[in-house]
């Protein structure tokens, strides 16, 4: 599959401007807690995100009118690997609040070492028991971190 | 006599000795672990120390906080990830160095110049601290803008995908790290109304999410998995390339000792200065900057180890502390019923001797310990991805969680980590970002700080960056670098020829 690599670029032009352009607007609503503008919260976000609102404006004209329109090659199976993996990571975190975290995290150490092609099973077992191992003795006994 | 017989006592006391080995060893290991930090050891530590004997609580601290200064760089070559931020600039150079199968050099050449930086630090603790401490007094707000301002200039050093990309991620950068409520009107920043955004957002969890997670995005993305680096080569340099990095080492030392002495500056800040000095004066470079150059290992590591001298300058001689990590030990200080400030050179003389042999004999631990651990830490590289990526990847979520046991800090971490892969993706470099989140807060307060001493008038305001030597020093410094980035030496080398 094939994308242009001018729309590319000139998509994150416009991610830029919509940015900046958010920042823009939310630095006014700073309370100024009645301090002169220049010495108040607002002036340093203002006048950076003004700045951004500007360098991507510029930066989308020139994509426009300057690039050149080119093949990019997207790979599916590059979407898919990433789509996938991102999955399991999200399912891992999201699930840590109610599932004992060293059992959930045994098992996200299984299922990302398998989807990433790890085969044999003493590997994978082993490599997850160590790593939670590890993980509770230096965070959790050592340095006193308190997992959900 | 009783100095030196102090300065030595950590060589001769066999209790000593061993604690400072002890730390230096430990910390090198928690240094290495993104999301333990050295201030979150040592604050550890005092819960453990306060019943103990004053030196001998020290003794342990100072090595752990060599040791964990120095450990950051072990991830970052290897990992990229920034065990520390004063890692940050490390991983420009040390994680390519990597990739091209040099990591056991990579590692050498970090262990010899946070050695050199070391002893630097200790040199200028030792017989000018007088002179440092009272230069470091006379820095106003506007010099620490100035300061500021000076380190984004980096911007140009760093860029790698178009230098406006860079500009707009760096100022990004800065607005995130204003995230939160104001220091001087606690006036609520980009919070949205949300309370957890009211604390701001931990620059580690930001360091996490943009160079580890995005690594392994993009690692993922590559589809390369069955293809491990399994070349790590030697580790010792050679000689002849110690020899010739010195002369950067020690400069970078010498800036690295004076940032760390500045207070509330620290080693994120020297280091990336100190890579900057390197990118501008080293001409010919062992490869290009930001492909492995070694000069790009060598310049930050030993910036980074130097400020540790630095930033207990001012905590030893007038109670202030140079970083995080000198907060922490002034308030061991404390506990064992001491007063940091001024009187404490004249009431223990001894404490401050002592406190400086540590710090030597720390580095030459880890000069010990660093060699002899890089056999562990290169077998790293050699992993295969499908174990690695899973690995690095609860290494993000466990860190980002660690920092405040808070799990909204994965979240956080995870949106950095699309962010930098996003940007890393089209060939923009995330190190402008983390530079803006660094020195964000330090320009906009300085600045605030010196418009309000100057009573938001711009003729004085502008006036005082020629009536104050430092500033006027530094401006010119500024202006220099700003010359040579926008090529007016080019210009004026071409007319001449």
């Amino acid at each position: 599959m094939f994308v242009l690599g001018k729309l590319r670029k000139i998509s994150l032009s416009a991610l830029f401007l919509v940015t900046g352009a958010f920042l823009l607007y939310s630095s006014l609503s700073i309370d100024m807690k009645g301090a002169d503008f220049v010495v108040s919260p607002r002036v340093v976000p203002f006048g950076l995100s003004l700045i951004m609102t500007m360098i991507a404006v510029w930066s989308l004209v020139l994509d426009i009118v300057k690039t050149r329109v080119s093949q990019s090659p997207i790979d599916i199976q590059v979407i898919k690997s990433l789509l996938g993996f991102l999955t399991i990571v999200f399912a891992y975190v999201f699930l840590i609040r109610s599932v004992n975290f060293h059992v959930l995290t045994f098992f996200f150490l299984i299922a990302a070492f398998y989807y990433l092609g790890a085969r044999s099973p003493v590997w994978v077992v082993g490599g997850a028991a160590s790593l939670v191992a590890a993980e509770f003795l230096i965070f959790q006994y050592g340095f006193k971190v308190s997992f959900p | 006599m009783d100095m030196l017989a102090n300065f030595a006592l950590p060589f001769m006391d066999l209790d000593l000795f061993f604690l400072v080995g002890v730390g230096t060893f430990a910390g090198i290991y928690v240094g290495a672990i993104p999301g333990l930090s050295v201030t979150m050891a040592t604050a550890l530590l005092l819960s453990v120390t306060y019943s103990w004997d004053m030196l001998d609580a020290l003794a342990l601290i100072m090595g752990v906080y060599v040791g964990g200064v120095y450990g950051g760089s072990r991830s970052a070559m290897l990992l990229n990830i920034p065990g520390a931020p004063a890692s940050v600039a490390t991983t420009f150079d040390g994680y390519p160095m990597s990739k091209l199968g040099e990591a056991g050099l990579g590692i050498g050449l970090a262990t010899t110049m946070s050695f050199v930086g070391g002893i630097v630090g200790v040199f200028f603790l030792v017989f000018f601290t007088p002179l440092i401490a009272d230069f470091a007094l006379k820095f106003d707000h506007r010099d620490y803008f100035l300061l500021a301002l000076m380190g984004l200039l980096l911007i140009g050093t760093l860029s790698r995908g178009g230098f406006r990309q860079s500009i707009f991620i760096a100022f990004l950068g800065v607005i995130i790290g204003l995230v939160g409520l104001d220091p001087i009107t606690a006036s609520p920043r980009f919070t949205f109304g949300t309370l957890a955004l009211s604390q701001g957002i931990n620059i580690v969890v930001a360091i996490l999410g943009l160079f580890g997670f995005s690594e392994v995005l993009l690692q993922l993305s590559e589809l390369r998995l069955a293809s491990p680096v399994a070349q790590v080569g030697r580790t010792v340099p050679e000689r002849k390339l110690i020899l010739r990095l010195l002369p950067l080492s020690l400069r970078t030392s010498v800036i690295g000792v004076f940032i760390g002495a500045l207070p509330g500056v620290g080693g994120e800040i020297a280091a990336l200065l100190g890579y900057d000095h390197a990118k501008r004066t080293v001409k010919n470079p062992s490869r290009p900057f930001g492909e492995g150059a070694y000069e790009g290992v060598a310049a930050p590591e030993s910036a980074n180890n130097a400020a540790i001298g630095g930033a207990l300058i001012p905590m030893l001689t007038l109670g202030i502390p140079g970083d995080a990590v000198t907060a922490v030990i002034i308030g061991s200080l404390v506990i064992h019923g001491l007063n940091p400030g001024p009187t404490l050179m004249i009431n223990t003389p001894e404490l401050f001797y002592v406190v400086a042999g540590s710090v030597l004999l720390a580095n030459f631990f880890l000069l010990v310990f660093g060699f002899s651990g890089i056999q562990v830490f290169k077998k790293m590289v050699s992993v295969p991805k499908a174990y690695l990526l899973p690995a690095v990847t609860l290494l993000t979520i466990i860190g980002a969680y660690a920092i405040n046991n808070n799990v909204t800090d994965i979240f956080w971490a995870f949106g950095f980590g699309i962010i930098g892969f996003v940007l890393r993706l089209n060939g923009i470099a995330v190190a402008p970002m983390v530079l803006g989140i660094i020195l964000g807060p330090l320009l906009d307060e300085s600045l605030r700080a010196t418009l309000i001493a100057d009573n938001s008038q711009l003729d004085v305001f502008l006036l005082g960056f020629v009536t104050s030597p430092i500033s006027l020093v530094l401006s010119f410094v500024i202006l220099m670098a700003l010359a040579s980035n926008i090529g007016v030496f080019k210009l004026f080398a071409r007319a001449r020829t």
